[in-house]
């Protein structure tokens, strides 16, 4: 396997950025082009594993389409229905897959770049790193629910709806309370509030990669609103 | 003795609450869209209201917290950076404005934040008009994409479309969710009585 | 002044803290600290220590929920007139959960954090990070993701991304709560060697053992006060009783097996594993190879192994919580499938908040059970016994981390489950709350239960086991009932695992 491009992170975003709203009115041909530009683009950037499962979304489409037209069942009109949506968006959830791989650090140098105040990069940087932690969080005091019976598909989940509320709510509450409180004693700690201007070890530089992308995505953009 | 602006603190906090948030709409969304696919898309008119009862209160409890203006904006701000990041830039444009309706709700006499009937309001106001997007996004994508490659889909699409983003069925979402987030709010707020003013860890006005 | 030496490092004045609810945390509390010398805080928990080393770090000054009187001045500089970025280049703060203290997935970017913050050039922050690494023998993790490391590690990294900004002050809280014994014993050497370079050092510290050589000084903690000050020949000269009445943990490793081993009761209950192996997160991955073993009703059985080794996840897998297993597990004869197993398997988690969902210590005890003649009496007994009575109507939420340990204890204990597992119960607890916790389990294991509890503490083995099981390689290579002579094999054993 090649090693994936290295990529500047503002490139990334700015794929990103005009991916996204290129979607918008675009016909089922030019959304065709727009995926397998990007699925090129993902997969230079190392997005693998989830470019089958994409071209699967795509496969499911085009066969409840042609099922949807051919038997006239309501079951692949409406499988089309919701595929087709999802294949309006699978160009810029590849565009935003290749962004969301970039190390938080590279990103957070990025923002740095821009000049952002710095209590948005470390919001930024936390919420960024806390939404898989909370996964874990929320599935570990399911677990204790489950232990101690009141789990939500359980008997007491039924009769007591209120008490499994709490039940979930309270413990998760406290957690996220208890981490914001020890995230900012160690923000605080380690100089957080300290009025000068970030900086960042990641050196940020545009390469012939950024360039190249860039350009190609300038003629894409080109391309596409001329057609329309 | 309380600094105006937001503070590390108040940052943190709001981040860590916006990811818990964030969390918990994705993984009820996904149940839910499976779910819509089983009901030809009838989850989709309650999911918003369950996503927000169950959020409502730990939004509440995140504004009351924090007790600053800004805090809604912020929160709202970070939820769509995280939806840039999975690939919809739009979202952001979308969140500042709703963000900025949130904290429209809290702005009078300055009081609002730590008012515990007042944030429940503005939670209510700002979960059920965030519940519109993806209906709102759908309806563009629907609307202006001219799909199809098969005649007869195009015309489906176009008569489903119909059947779920007329006015009424979005108004049904709207109050739906705005239903359900009170309903949040309200026991959200019974909850933080009973297990956070209590025990001193949150003060609040009544 | 009263100081002989030069102008104290950190000197603490007639401090007063109490909380807005007009609760009193410090009272009257004066410690000066001399460039150099390293100074440990010990007592009870919930006496106040942490606030100290929060005075010192200027954390406590933050906080909306507390007033303060008194002066604090650090180098003859008010601690509270300090702008926290100023705190922070010269008082570097260790806490007790590095889980939560990061900000980057990435250790290097971790390190880099203070830096940034301080707007220094990418050249000066690798030079700093490189070196901050070496000191921690980080080199090689320095582009692992943060979440993959062991808590041993992870302290690591808290540590350095501190050690960055090189200040001469450190104050730690706990830092040993997360570690098994090899990773504190790096951490004491790591604790040598800052004071040989002269830093001033302020811990709060439960266990003392391998501090007992570095310490300049123990301040005995209490109620908010400062009861007592040892120096190190003091402190190592003070008998063991003497220690345990204060509620101290033992300053060096005593065996206390003699008392009450292997009290068997009537065989009333008993779990066999056969042949189960523990499969890991990745497919064909496997944790743990066939293990065979039974317990029976009155043992309390400790299970020690590395960090990542498995225990968890064979405790997990035990009481029914994951599917990951191959073999068969019985009780009292009959294999249980997994969905039947939580009824009789109670497993007490690490971490107690998340086990907290009641509005007070006593609807905690009573979560899924009845308010009745026969569980009332129980609960007021248990908490009698765990020393929990006098907090019956607080909410969890507002207690120490020693104090919401003893109520996931406590809450276990309620249940009707003949087998509790239980997961490091003591890595916040006090001398006195290990002993009443030790008591509990030699007691309730007396009555029929069995206890299979996940320990890197020496002195909980020493106090409730009667065998231990150790997991090395993915299998048990240890397995041996605990009496008078096993201390040296005990040890052994706990020093051999990774850090």
């Amino acid at each position: 396997m090649s090693k994936p491009l290295i990529l500047d992170p503002r490139t990334k975003l700015g794929v990103v950025l005009v991916i996204g709203f290129l979607i918008f009115g675009s016909t089922v041909t030019q959304l065709l082009l727009l995926f397998s530009v990007t699925a090129l683009y993902g997969f230079l950037n190392g997005v693998r594993r989830s470019l089958p499962i994409y071209v699967l979304i795509l496969l499911l489409y085009f066969l409840s389409d042609y099922f949807a037209s051919e038997t006239r069942n309501i079951l692949f009109v409406s499988l089309a229905f919701f595929s087709y949506f999802i294949v309006c968006f699978l160009p810029a959830l590849l565009a935003g897959e290749v962004l969301v791989r970039t190390p938080a650090g590279q990103l957070m140098s990025a923002l740095t770049a821009w000049h952002l105040p710095k209590t948005i990069i470390v919001a930024f940087s936390v919420s960024l790193r806390f939404v898989p932690i909370a996964g874990m969080e929320i599935r570990s005091i399911h677990e204790v629910m489950k232990q101690r019976g009141v789990a939500f598909f359980s008997r007491t989940g039924w009769l007591h709806p209120w008490r499994v509320f709490e039940c979930a709510l309270v413990p998760l509450m406290i957690r996220l309370l208890k981490i914001s409180d020890e995230l900012t004693a160690s923000a605080i700690t380690r100089g957080a509030e300290a009025p000068i201007r970030r900086t960042s070890v990641h050196e940020i530089k545009f390469h012939f990669c950024d360039y190249a992308v860039i350009l190609l995505l300038l003629i894409l953009t080109f391309v596409l609103l001329v057609r329309r | 003795m309380r600094k105006k602006f937001l503070g590390i603190r108040d940052v943190v906090t709001i981040a860590i609450f916006t990811a818990a948030i964030m969390m918990i709409g994705s993984a009820l969304s996904k149940v839910f869209g499976v779910l819509s696919f089983l009901t030809a898309g009838g989850a989709i008119l309650v999911s918003g209201a369950v996503i927000s009862f169950l959020t409502a209160p730990l939004f509440l409890l995140m504004v009351l917290k924090v007790g600053k203006h800004g805090a809604i904006f912020l929160h709202s701000i970070l939820y769509g950076f995280i939806f840039l990041l999975a690939g919809l830039p739009h979202m952001v444009i979308f969140y500042a404005l709703v963000g900025l309706i949130g904290e429209a709700m809290m702005m009078p006499r300055g009081s609002g934040y730590r008012h515990v009937f007042r944030s429940g309001l503005a939670c209510s106001v700002f979960l059920s008009v965030k519940s519109l997007h993806p209906a709102a996004i759908l309806w563009i994508i629907g609307n202006y994409n001219p799909q199809g490659v098969h005649g007869y889909t195009a015309a489906q699409i176009a008569k489903m479309m119909d059947i779920y983003f007329n006015p009424i069925t979005v108004g049904l979402i709207f109050v739906l969710t705005f239903v359900g987030s009170a309903i949040g709010s309200f026991a959200g707020a019974r909850l933080l009585r009973r297990h956070f003013v209590k025990s001193g860890i949150l003060q609040i006005n009544e | 002044m009263t100081n002989k030496r030069a102008d104290p490092m950190i000197q603490l004045k007639n401090i007063y803290v109490r909380s807005r609810q007009e609760v009193p945390i410090i009272n009257n509390f004066s410690l000066s600290v001399a460039s150099g010398e390293l100074v440990v805080l010990s007592g009870p928990s919930g006496s106040g220590k942490s606030t100290i080393i929060r005075l010192i770090n200027g954390l406590a000054y933050m906080d909306e929920a507390l007033v303060i009187e008194g002066t604090a001045e650090m180098n003859g500089q008010s601690i509270e007139a300090m702008a926290s970025w100023e705190r922070s280049e010269r008082v570097g703060s260790v806490f007790q959960d590095p889980r939560s203290q990061f900000f980057t997935s990435v250790v290097g970017d971790e390190l880099a954090f203070y830096c940034e913050n301080f707007g220094m050039r990418p050249e000066t922050i690798k030079k700093r990070v490189h070196q901050a690494a070496i000191e921690q023998k980080l080199m090689t993790l320095l582009d692992h993701r943060i979440m993959t490391l062991s808590s041993g590690e992870k302290q690591k990294v808290a540590i350095a991304a501190v050690r960055v900004a090189r200040q001469t002050i450190y104050v730690l809280d706990e830092p040993s709560s997360n570690l098994n014994l090899a990773a504190t014993l790096q951490l004491a050497d790591l604790l040598g060697k800052w004071k040989a370079a002269g830093h001033t050092i302020v811990l709060a510290e439960h266990r003392l053992h391998y501090l007992s050589d570095l310490l300049d000084r123990m301040i005995y903690v209490r109620a908010g006060q400062a009861m007592r000050s040892f120096s190190k020949e003091e402190l190592v000269m003070l008998p063991a009783e003497q220690l345990a009445e204060s509620g101290l943990r033992q300053t060096r490793f005593i065996w206390r097996a003699s008392n009450n081993r292997r009290t068997m009761p009537q065989n009333i209950h008993q779990v066999s594993i056969n042949q189960l192996s523990i499969n890991g997160w990745s497919v064909g991955e496997t944790l743990l190879h066939d293990l065979t073993f039974s317990i029976r009703s009155g043992e309390v059985v400790m299970l020690t192994g590395s960090n990542g080794i498995g225990k968890t996840s064979l405790a997990r897998v035990l009481c029914g919580l994951s599917g990951k297993s191959e073999g068969t597990i019985m009780i009292d004869g009959r294999p249980v499938p997994r969905r039947k197993r939580s009824q009789q398997i109670r497993y007490v988690m690490q971490e107690a908040d998340y086990q907290l969902f009641g509005q007070s210590v006593w609807d905690e005890l009573f979560i899924g059970i009845k308010e009745d003649d026969v569980q009332v009496p129980r609960a007021q007994q248990l908490l009698r016994e765990l020393d929990l009575w006098a907090l019956r109507d607080r909410h969890p939420s507002t207690l120490s981390g020693g104090e919401k340990q003893r109520v996931t204890l406590a809450a276990a204990l309620m249940s009707a489950a003949p087998i509790i597992i239980l997961d490091e119960p003591t890595s916040g607890l006090d001398w006195h709350s290990l002993e009443k916790a030790a008591e509990c389990l030699k007691r309730e294991a007396g009555k029929g239960r069995i206890f299979l509890v996940i320990t890197h503490d020496y002195e909980l083995i020493s106090q409730a086991g009667t065998r231990l099981i150790h997991l090395r390689d993915r299998v048990i290579s240890d397995d041996f009932l605990l009496d008078e002579n096993s201390s040296a094999r005990v040890l052994a054993l706990l020093t051999q695992d990774e850090p």
